[in-house]
């Protein structure tokens, strides 16, 4: 079943509150790496633990390095789901 | 609650909390106790202990007990390091019975670690194993070097110990109001990580634990790998025992870069004939210092390098050197030091035909979109007067170098978000090249912005790929012949 993108940033939402420790984030996707102080390389490795764990993917290398905003891990999630 | 509503409490750690604790839990991994091997680490310096910060935490949080807790849930992440000599505010954000504590620690605004925990007040659980608990500090162990592709197969027992002495002198609510037994279980997991799974090469990034009042005897925490993420070097470690369960989150850190020795150098590369050349190369006993004196001297040059803390690392370059044939010495050389006599270091009657100047400080230091002063300050003694003083201090004996080179960075071109002091630096140590270029006749000042090169600076637990330094080392050799 397609994931909806509405369900997809929700989940991101809480995963990106939960790793930057804040209950009132606000996170898009055009939210990039820029706008968010804390999203340094370790909480980058976090992210991508969070996501690939609540989302049951597995992303490579090449993708964990390219993922520069919210959108990019949206896209990443999606093409995982179509390969299914 | 935002943290200014929040009560916080500061602390600086020093040398003595360090060893103190590094006792009192027997995690004794140089990379908190030792400054100069932690300084070729890639955190560039020594750093407190992940445990050491969650139970001073616990301390602040538990001064306002009147009873006794006994933790049900325990989630910590450790999200950067903390230096020796750092100010670390702590914040109980909230504190309730029946969502539990929660508390944050910073480092000038930079969130460090998070720390969540349920528990129950006045339980003051009879547990069977406190009386079995051994009231004594861990014995000390070297500290294992269990290789990546050991990993998938480790696993073990540590006993739980709690030394009263030891505990008094560090934290004065914790032996209050915790159960001996948790602090204990607290204690041994940084032993496990430190010390044993995987021991040297690890970095403590967080836990997460679930404590139950199950009757139990033996006061030990097992322990088992059971992932290992190789994308990130970042393992699970499973542990159980004493009424715990839980995972502890690990990176396996990269180990000191150990750059080409000299005999592999003069087996791998083809050097210009530099007989004659007398380098002085400032910085030289790690790093794109040491290869290049090595280049240099595998060419013929006469090598002089400078150290500051690494007497050992720069002997160490002057001996492979020597025993391959060629010449070179080592000296001491604080370069920010406002009274260091460089002429008279280096040797009254030496003066060097070249100059390479690598000295620098740890160059990832800085916070992702905030410029400090202070540090944009410290890369300028380094980068900008520095050099120029080093400069200035040859060209004072009547002889100038007749060629210099200065490392830039890609940096100044692709400005980092956490490196705006290091790129402003550089950028200011290039017109200063650029200055003694156009005002110094007899000298020739080369500044190259140099890719990532591998050396401990760019050590990272993220894959990245850094180039091999000789190569580029060897082609700024022969543009400055």
């Amino acid at each position: 079943m397609p994931l909806l993108n509405s369900d997809v940033i929700i989940k991101l939402r809480t995963i990106f509150r939960e790793i930057f420790d804040d209950d009132t984030m606000h996170i898009a996707p055009s939210t990039m790496r820029e706008d968010i102080e804390d999203w340094d390389s370790v909480a980058h490795i976090k992210l991508v633990l969070a996501i690939e764990e609540e989302f049951a993917v597995r992303m490579s290398t090449e993708e964990v390095s390219s993922v520069k905003s919210v959108a990019g891990f949206m896209k990443a999630i999606e093409r995982h789901f179509c390969d299914r | 609650m935002q943290d200014s509503e929040a009560r916080m409490i500061q602390k600086i750690f020093t040398q003595q909390d360090q060893e103190l604790f590094a006792k009192l839990s027997g995690d004794y991994n140089p990379m908190h106790l030792d400054a100069l091997y932690a300084r070729r680490l890639m955190f560039g310096r020594q750093v407190v202990h992940g445990i050491h910060l969650l139970l001073w935490a616990f301390d602040v949080w538990l001064q306002g007990k009147a009873e006794t807790v006994e933790l049900c849930d325990l989630k910590a992440d450790f999200t950067a390091t903390v230096a020796v000599s750092e100010t670390v505010e702590c914040y109980v954000l909230s504190d309730c019975c029946d969502e539990g504590v929660k508390i944050r620690l910073t480092v000038g605004g930079l969130r460090v670690a998070v720390i969540h925990a349920t528990y129950v007040s006045g339980a003051a659980a009879v547990n069977p194993a406190k009386a079995n608990l051994l009231f004594s500090t861990p014995q000390r162990e070297e500290c294992e070097r269990v290789p990546v592709n050991a990993l998938g197969d480790l696993s073990g027992r540590v006993a739980l110990h709690l030394d009263g002495e030891a505990v008094d002198r560090l934290f004065s609510f914790i032996p209050l109001y915790l159960s001996p037994v948790q602090f204990a279980v607290l204690l041994a997991t940084t032993r496990i990580v430190g010390m044993k799974c995987p021991g040297m090469n690890s970095v403590f990034s967080g836990l997460l634990m679930k404590f139950s009042f199950n009757h139990f005897t033996l006061p030990e925490l097992l322990f088992r790998v059971s992932d290992f993420d190789d994308r990130f070097s970042r393992m699970i470690v499973e542990v159980s025992g004493s009424g715990v369960v839980g995972k502890l989150s690990v990176f396996y850190r990269p180990a000191q870069k150990i750059q080409s020795s000299y005999v592999e150098l003069s087996e791998r590369v083809v050097c210009p004939d530099l007989s004659g050349q007398r380098a002085l190369v400032i910085g030289g006993s790690r790093g794109l210092g040491e290869v290049t004196a090595k280049l240099l001297a595998l060419g013929g040059a006469d090598v002089r390098i400078t150290y500051h803390r690494g007497a050992e690392d720069a002997n160490r370059v002057v001996d492979e050197i020597k025993s391959g044939g060629g010449t070179a010495e080592a000296v001491a050389l604080d370069i920010v030091a406002p009274k260091e006599d460089i002429a008279s270091r280096i040797g009254d009657h030496w003066n060097p035909t070249h100059l390479y100047y690598f000295a620098t400080p740890f160059i990832f230091d800085g916070s992702r979109g905030k410029f400090s002063a202070a540090l944009f300050d410290t890369f300028c003694h380094y980068y900008v007067t520095g050099f120029l003083a080093t400069f200035q201090a040859l060209k004072a004996r009547g002889v100038a170098p007749r060629k210099v080179f200065y490392p830039s960075s890609v940096a100044v071109t692709e400005i980092p978000l956490d490196m705006g002091e290091y790129a402003a630096a550089k950028a200011a140590g290039e017109s200063v090249c650029q200055f003694l270029d156009k005002t110094e006749k007899e000298t020739d000042v080369l500044f190259v912005r140099l890719p990532r090169l591998d050396t401990d600076q760019t050590a990272s637990i993220v894959r990245v790929d850094n180039m091999d330094p000789v190569p580029v080392m060897l082609d700024i050799i022969r543009q400055l012949k």
